[in-house]
C-alpha cells in the first residue's frame, strides 16, 4: 500500500499543536524536519477504539486490536485516508496521548509506555517503560485509567489498589506526571476505582467512579483540579479533592451495560461531557452545572447508532469525531435525530427543548404525554398533581408547571410515546436532571 | 505489514501485548509476578509473539523479564510446549543481583527486542521462529558485562536446546565475557508432533 502518512507524520511533527501534546521525556526522539503533507485516497475505515486529536484534520487512533494508526479528515470530518503507525498490537491500551515529536504515550496496568519512531520511517519502533513506579505498586496497585493529558501538558493516570487489598489500601489516587518534576503529584483521591476520565481545557475533571455492586447507574464525579505551579512542579496540592458521586447516568440509558469513554466538548456556549455507551450503541450527553460546591445538570441520550461506538474526541470547535465498530464518523449536528435538547428552569416551570417540533397531540396526551417525576434526594416532596404539558408556538419546547422542589432531587422527564411532528420516534424517551441547589 | 487490513503481521511475527489467564505452575515463577496475597489469577501485560503461519507463540513477561511459555500452534487447545520453571535463565551470572527491571523493547526487522537490566547486566533479548516453526531461536546480548556469565535451563528444555556459543555443563551454558557481549543464541528444537496448525 502507498505510505500515505509517512510524509504526513514528518510534516505534522513540525506543526503539531502544543495544546494536546504532553511534554517529552528526556530521551525523546530527535526533532523532525517539516515537509509537505500528503492527502491520500479514501479508504474503508478500520474499527476504532480510541481517537486522539493531533490537529483539526489529523488524529491518531487505536483500532479494536490495539494497533495504532494515523488518519486524516476533511473539515467536515469525513475520512480521507489512514495508515498504521505501529506494527505492534497494544491490546491493553485504552487511552493514548500525543507526545513531543509525535511520540505516543499509552498505558497498561503496570506501566505507562512512550513509543518513538526513532528512524523516521513512519512506524513506531522504540517502546520505553516511562512510568512503572507509584505509591502502592509494591502492594499490587495498578493503573486503572489513563493516561490523559491536562491543560498543562501533564500526564494524568489513576491508580487503584489491588482487589482484595486490606484496609488502608483502599483509596484510588489520581496522579500527575510532569517532565519537569521529580515526583508524581497526587491530584485527587477516590474511595472507588476510577474507571474512565476526561479533563476539560479549563481543568475540570470528570471521572467515572465505579461501584461494581451498584447496578442502577454509573456515577460521574466532577472536580476542579488543583492549580499547577510550573516553578514548583513537585509541589503537592494542599487539599487534593476527594472524588464523590455527583451525577448518575441511569442504567436504563445504557440498557444496563457499562459506559465507556468520556470527552468534554463545548457546544452552544456550554461545556458538555459526552460518554460512549458501546454495548447500547448510544452516545450520552451530560451538561454539568455547578451550584456552590455541588454539581448537577442534565443527562440525556444524544445519539443512537446501528453499531457500537467506543471513542469520542473533540477535533475542533463544534466538531466531534466518533470511532466505533463501523469506523470513524462525525457527530452530525445538522442531521440530528429527534431528541431532547435542553432542560431549563423558569419560575415555577420547566422548559424542555427538543431538536425538532413535537407531535402536539402526543406531547400533551393525558396518560402518555410528556411526564414529570421527581425523586427527592433530601427532604420530602409534597404530593403534587401531574402537570399538563403545554407546547410552545414553535413546537420545539414543552413547558411543565413545577411543584415546589426540594433542594436536591432527580427530575425525570419521560416521553414514552412521543414522536416528532414528522412522525419520527424519539432517540431515547427519558431525560434526567440532577438538581443541587438551595431550596427556594 | 498488511497495511490497511487491520492485521498487524510483521515480517516474521505478530506482536501483541495482553493480559492472559495464568497458566504458570511453578510458584517461584508466578510468585514473582503476582503479590503474595493477590487473589487475581492473571499474567498482566504479557507479550505474545506469534508465528504468522504455524500459530506457535512465545509468551514473555515484562514483570519478570523472561520467556514464560512456548505455545503450540493449535488454535483449539491451550497446550504449552514449555512453561517457565525455576529462576531466571541468567540468574546464575555474576552481577545478576536483585530482580530484573524491564526498560522497554524495540522493533528490529519486524521482531521485538526486549531490553532490561538485571543487577549489573544490561540485557537485549529477542526471539525468532524458523519458517517451518520447528526451531525457536532465543538470542541474548549482554552489553557492558565485565565478567563471565551463565545461562541455565530446566532439564526438559535443556534436552532440546543447542547453543552457538559457550559450553554446556549439564543444564548450564557457561559463557565468557566476550561471548556475552557479542551475543549468543540458544535454539530450541521443537517437537514436530506438537506443531499442529489446527
Amino acid at each position: 500500500m502507498i505510505r500515505l502518512f509517512s510524509v504526513l507524520l514528518v510534516a505534522l511533527a513540525g506543526i503539531a499543536s502544543g495544546q494536546d501534546e504532553v511534554a517529552a521525556v528526556s530521551n525523546s526522539a530527535p526533532v523532525n524536519k517539516p515537509g509537505p503533507a500528503v492527502v491520500g485516497t479514501k479508504m474503508k475505515s478500520p474499527p476504532v477504539s480510541e481517537i486522539v486529536r493531533i490537529d483539526p484534520a489529523n488524529a491518531f487512533f487505536l483500532d479494536t486490536m490495539g494497533q495504532l494508526g494515523v488518519a486524516r479528515f476533511t473539515p467536515e470530518l469525513d475520512l480521507i485516508g489512514w495508515e498504521y503507525y505501529s506494527l505492534f498490537q497494544w491490546q491493553e491500551a485504552r487511552h493514548i496521548v500525543v507526545g513531543r515529536n509525535l511520540s505516543i504515550v499509552s498505558g497498561s496496568p503496570n506501566e505507562l509506555t512512550q513509543a518513538f519512531d526513532t528512524d523516521k520511517d513512519g512506524r513506531l519502533d522504540f517502546f520505553q517503560d516511562m512510568i512503572s513506579e507509584w505509591p502502592g505498586k509494591a502492594e499490587g496497585a495498578t493503573i486503572s485509567c489513563g493516561p490523559v493529558a491536562d491543560q498543562y501538558g501533564r500526564l494524568l493516570f489513576a491508580v487503584a489498589p489491588r482487589e482484595g487489598a486490606g484496609e488502608g489500601a483502599s483509596v484510588s489516587t489520581l496522579f500527575a506526571w510532569n517532565p519537569g518534576g521529580q515526583t508524581l503529584t497526587s491530584l485527587a483521591t477516590s474511595s472507588l476505582p476510577i474507571a474512565e476520565m476526561a479533563v476539560s481545557k479549563d481543568g475540570l475533571l470528570a471521572a467515572w467512579i465505579q461501584l461494581p455492586s451498584y447496578t442502577e447507574g454509573y456515577y460521574i464525579s466532577f472536580a476542579d483540579l488543583p492549580a499547577f505551579n510550573r516553578k514548583k512542579p513537585d509541589e503537592q496540592p494542599a487539599n487534593p479533592p476527594a472524588l464523590l458521586p455527583n451525577m448518575i447516568i441511569p442504567a436504563s440509558m445504557t440498557d444496563f451495560k457499562p459506559i465507556g469513554q468520556l470527552c468534554f466538548a463545548r457546544e452552544g456556549g456550554k461545556e458538555k461531557l459526552f460518554i460512549t455507551s458501546p454495548e447500547a450503541n448510544r452516545l450520552i450527553e451530560m451538561v454539568p452545572e455547578k451550584v456552590g460546591k455541588d454539581w448537577g445538570g442534565a443527562v440525556s441520550v444524544r445519539a443512537s447508532f446501528d453499531e457500537p461506538i467506543y471513542a469520542v474526541e473533540l477535533m475542533d470547535e463544534g466538531k466531534i469525531l466518533l470511532g466505533g465498530k463501523a469506523g470513524f464518523q462525525p457527530l452530525e449536528e445538522n442531521l440530528e435525530a429527534f431528541r431532547f435538547r435542553e432542560l431549563r428552569f423558569a419560575p415555577d416551570a420547566l422548559e424542555i427543548d427538543f431538536t425538532r417540533p413535537v407531535d402536539r397531540i402526543r406531547a400533551t396526551a393525558e396518560e402518555a404525554g410528556v411526564q414529570l417525576a421527581i425523586i427527592p434526594l433530601e427532604g420530602e416532596l409534597a404530593p403534587f398533581e401531574a402537570p399538563r404539558p403545554l407546547v410552545e408556538s414553535d413546537g420545539k419546547t414543552v413547558v411543565l408547571k413545577l411543584p415546589e422542589l426540594p433542594g436536591k432531587a432527580i427530575i425525570k422527564i419521560d416521553a414514552p410515546d412521543l414522536v416528532s411532528e414528522d412522525g419520527d420516534p424519539i432517540v431515547f424517551p427519558s431525560l434526567f436532571y440532577t438538581l443541587n441547589r438551595p431550596k427556594s | 505489514m498488511l497495511a490497511g487490513t487491520g492485521v498487524g503481521v510483521t515480517e516474521e511475527m505478530i506482536v501483541k501485548r495482553v493480559t492472559v489467564p495464568n497458566f504458570l505452575t511453578d510458584p517461584v515463577v508466578f510468585g514473582n509476578i503476582r503479590k503474595v496475597d493477590d487473589v487475581s489469577d492473571s499474567l498482566p501485560s504479557t507479550f505474545v509473539l506469534t508465528h504468522p503461519i504455524t500459530g506457535q507463540a512465545v509468551y514473555w513477561s515484562p514483570v519478570i523479564c523472561r520467556m514464560i511459555a512456548i505455545k503450540n500452534g493449535s488454535r483449539t487447545s491451550t497446550y504449552h510446549e514449555m512453561i517457565a520453571e525455576g529462576p531466571h535463565p541468567l540468574a546464575f551470572s555474576l552481577g545478576a543481583i536483585g530482580k530484573p527491571k524491564y526498560f522497554g523493547f524495540r522493533m528490529v526487522n519486524g521482531l521485538p527486542e526486549f531490553l532490561y537490566t538485571y543487577g549489573q547486566l544490561s540485557v537485549e533479548e529477542k526471539y525468532r521462529f524458523s519458517p517451518d516453526g520447528r526451531q525457536l531461536m532465543q538470542s541474548f546480548k549482554v552489553a557492558s558485562s565485565a565478567i563471565d556469565g551463565a545461562y541455565s535451563l530446566p532439564e526438559n528444555l535443556r534436552a532440546i536446546a543447542t547453543a552457538n556459543n559457550g559450553n554446556w555443563s549439564n543444564n548450564v551454558l557457561m559463557l565468557k565475557r566476550e561471548e556475552l557481549n557479542a551475543g549468543f543464541t540458544v535454539t530450541f528444537h521443537l517437537d514436530p508432533a506438537q506443531l499442529s496448525s489446527e
